[in-house]
């Protein structure tokens, strides 16, 4: 970044240029691969200049380290406190999904969603900030394409052995196999790369939220070219490619694999919400997502959020998730519904 | 000279927290709905360091320790003693508090306001308090992976070892980024500081341009702690 000039001063012959900023921390902190190293001290010992530069950057550790300390004030952890006790309070109730009104509709089987225009404000600046991944992001939030409508009576008990296509059946077939499920979750494969920056933006419409583009057009390709584009306002018919898009689908995102037990096995799953909850009968899921996460298979579930009705917490795990210890979680946020 | 700890900077102790924290952590996923409060209480002064050194502003930091917390709170039942619970706290809130960095690095921003509730350090002359807000808005236009290691190792204090399991990532990235924030640390500073050497070269800290410093030593060797 601020490499000095090196007309200043006349050239060394040992001395070929000064290193850049990186360079001479990374040299100082030894964290150099020897060949280098050797070329930055043979440097070092022709210049004065680099040689203080890299005295200043103690003087600043120094300086952090002199900061006068911080302690939490009081109303912020009077705060804090009391969302631990609503928090505690809430905890081994039955969880109420019933807060989302898009729970009250059975398996909104099929849905696209271009982006979500329920949070338009948050979209762009988003958009306008994040100009390096506003691309990666519009095509994570398009890629929100429900290839599975997995449908769950009674939420945490599917029958056992039920995989991908079981599932899918149940989904394609608007629950009819299930009397009345009190709860219904979509299952999507999208396969798209989420960050923590565009993952917030992607919520609303695997959650199904009301607020959507009415006929968006499906903006991302990659892995789900079966996506089929639909409308959340009306009632998806079951799409009779969705059993063969979802295997397709996925066939096409082999390394995605590893996730398969937390997508075809519900009792994965299940097992993975309940520890995410904090509760023994575990929550019941808005959405669940089989897609990445800076590049790593991972699943993003999306989760009511107690005490905010009006957020939804999407946790990212990995495979780990119910079965290692720390869940896998690779990432958490609270997010507004729509 | 590179590890603050390395230095003989106090580093907090990790052995008074350690038993009890975990014997809290039981408590609270065994169903004591008192025993979470009393570990957030142990170690918030803290987790909220982390959280408005990194963050700046107050309600964010209040927001992004709430929010972790919340989480950290449901997911106890998972915490199987691998690491310290204090290590495991910070990792939440550091998480949390880098997400809200992106996000905002995503909008354009106004003046932050800066840790109003940060009560000045007697010590303080005028010209310290300035420079330590030169620093801490300096600190916040780092790469907010650099920003984060370099609140946990130089501000906080904690040894190498620890910020990487609080991060996440090996002790030689933890090195790399409070070296790289360091040093750029040292070169904007140079061009605040009226008086100050606008090239590279030169103390950033005229009142420690003195300060014990070997010179054409290899600095930052690796003592780990």
């Amino acid at each position: 970044m601020s490499r000095p000039d090196a007309s200043d001063r006349p050239p060394e012959p040992s001395a070929v240029e000064h290193p850049d900023v990186d360079t001479l921390a990374d040299f100082g902190a030894s964290q150099l691969a020897a060949p280098v190293a050797d070329g930055v001290r043979r440097h070092l010992d022709g210049c004065a200049e680099c040689r203080s530069r890299l005295t200043s950057y103690d003087d600043v550790a120094r300086l952090l380290h002199d900061l006068p300390p911080v302690r939490m004030p009081d109303d912020v952890l009077a705060r804090l406190e009391e969302a631990l006790r609503e928090e505690a309070a809430g905890r081994g109730a039955e969880p109420t999904p019933v807060a989302a009104p898009s729970l009250q509709q059975p398996a909104p089987a099929m849905t696209t969603v271009g982006r979500p225009l329920g949070s338009t404000s948050r979209w762009r600046r988003w958009r306008t900030g994040r100009t390096g991944t506003g691309l990666a992001g519009l095509a994570a939030a398009a890629a929100v394409v429900l290839l599975v409508g997995g449908v769950v009576a009674g939420a945490l008990h599917l029958r056992n052995g039920g995989d991908a296509h079981s599932q899918t059946s149940a989904g394609n077939s608007g629950g009819a196999t299930l009397a009345a499920p009190p709860h219904t979750y979509a299952t999507t494969h999208s396969g798209a790369d989420y960050t923590k920056a565009s993952l917030a933006a992607a919520i609303p419409a695997l959650i199904g939220s009301p607020a959507r583009a009415p006929h968006a057009a499906p903006l991302y390709n990659s892995g789900s070219d079966q996506a089929v584009a639909g409308t959340a306002g009306s009632p998806a018919p079951p799409a009779p490619t969705s059993a063969a898009g979802a295997s397709e689908a996925k066939s096409g995102l082999t390394s995605l694999s590893v996730m398969d037990p937390l997508a075809q096995q519900p009792a994965v799953l299940f097992a993975c919400i309940a520890a995410l909850s904090g509760s023994r009968s575990g929550a019941v899921p808005l959405a669940v997502d089989i897609a990445r996460f800076n590049d790593r298979p991972a699943a993003v579930i999306v989760l009511p959020s107690p005490g905010h009705p009006a957020d939804v917490e999407a946790w990212v795990v990995g495979p780990g998730c119910g079965r290692t210890p720390g869940n896998d979680v690779l990432f958490w946020q609270r997010v507004p519904r729509a | 000279m590179g590890d603050p700890a390395a230095d003989g900077f106090a580093a907090p102790a990790l052995e008074d927290s350690g038993p009890d924290d975990r014997e809290l952590m039981r408590r609270h996923v065994a169903g004591d709905p008192d025993a979470f409060t009393d570990l957030v209480r142990r170690h918030r002064d803290r987790l909220w360091a982390v959280a408005v050194r990194t963050l700046g502003d107050p309600d964010d930091a209040a927001d992004a320790v709430q929010d972790a917390l919340v989480s950290a709170f449901r997911s106890a039942s998972s915490f199987r003693g691998e690491a310290q619970v204090s290590t495991w706290l910070h990792r939440i809130v550091v998480n949390a508090c880098v997400d809200r960095m992106r996000r905002k690095a995503a909008r354009p921003t106004v003046a932050m306001p800066d840790e109003e509730r940060a009560p000045a350090d007697p010590r303080d002359a005028v010209g310290a308090r300035e420079l330590s807000l030169d620093v801490l808005a300096a600190l916040r236009a780092l790469p907010v992976e650099q920003a984060t290691a370099l609140v946990l190792v130089d501000i906080e204090g904690w040894p190498v070892d620890v910020a990487a399991a609080m991060l996440d990532v090996p002790a030689g990235t933890v090195k790399s980024r409070c070296a790289r924030g360091r040093a750029r640390l040292a070169e904007s500073l140079a061009h605040l500081r009226p008086g100050g050497n606008p090239t590279p070269g030169g103390s950033v800290l005229p009142a420690q341009a003195d300060a014990p410093a070997p010179p054409g030593e290899e600095v930052g060797s690796d003592v780990t702690p």
